[in-house]
């Protein structure tokens, strides 16, 4: 295959072509694609760059190895971000034995019929500064924050979201509302002095 | 108004130019690592698959 014909490639053929011949050029050509967007969501965890740059390396690592687990069921795109943040939120979590559980939901049963279609709305969200949304961010539990951004920033559905954190959609409808639940409380209790009550 | 998630991370920050070198380097070890395992192991799939053709005939 020619340089230009790989170029052409979407990312769910470049993939299935590099599970077929582990070429290493045609995985520089994913590399090329996804860089950024990669380094700049373990930069939204890590502490400095060094720590983004080793993430961002063990993320394409990791990728190469198992990119045979890719199925094509969701875009491309949409399984990276999931892996990128599910290394992201286990390195964080390294020292507090808190990995991503696939926890029951017996109490979660309760009220998932209420959640409804609101789980989707950004409307709680609409009003809030960018600057402080950001340091908000920080102030809560690694897991909620993936939640949250690959909800409202990379836009995945419940659907992709139970498929990417392999738990029920149930289960990923009350994750979601209680993580927006204590974002918003944090927010709205946000000090100047860098903390949140 | 608009999402303010899509704008938390910006600017995107760039990625460093040397990280590529890094990452390809990794790459390649891969590579050669997954393919000495592969020497070294029996691909049982394509065993059954051929001995039953064989038989077939």
């Amino acid at each position: 295959m020619t340089t230009k014909a790989v170029h052409n490639l979407t990312d769910e053929m470049l993939v299935e072509a590099i599970v077929k011949t582990n070429d290493t050029m045609m995985f520089e050509v994913l590399y090329d694609r996804y860089a950024s967007m990669v380094y700049n969501k373990c930069y939204g965890f890590a502490n400095g760059v060094d720590e983004a740059k080793d993430l961002t390396q063990d993320v394409f690592l990791r990728v190469f190895v198992k990119l045979g687990s890719f199925k094509g069921k969701s875009k491309f795109s949409t399984w990276l971000y999931s892996f990128t943040y599910n290394h992201c939120v286990n390195y964080v979590t390294r020292n507090t034995a808190k990995k991503i559980e696939k926890k029951s939901v017996s109490s979660e049963h309760v009220d998932i019929q209420n959640i409804g279609e609101d789980i989707d709305s950004t409307r709680e969200f609409e009003n809030m500064r960018v600057e402080q949304l950001k340091k908000v961010m920080e102030l809560i539990p690694p897991e909620e924050k993936m939640i949250i951004l690959l909800k409202y920033q990379d836009n995945l559905s419940i659907r992709e979201l139970s498929e990417a954190l392999d738990i029920g959609e149930s289960a990923v409808k009350m994750r979601l509302k209680r993580a927006k639940e204590k974002l918003v409380h944090k927010y709205n209790n946000y000090t100047k002095d860098g903390e949140s009550i | 108004m608009e999402n303010p998630f899509k704008h938390i991370n910006q600017p995107l920050k760039e990625v460093p130019q040397e990280l590529k070198g890094k990452v390809m380097h990794d790459i390649a070890m891969a590579k050669l690592l997954m393919e000495l395992a592969e020497l070294f192991s029996y691909n049982l799939g394509h065993i059954i698959d051929s001995v039953s053709s064989k038989r077939k005939k």
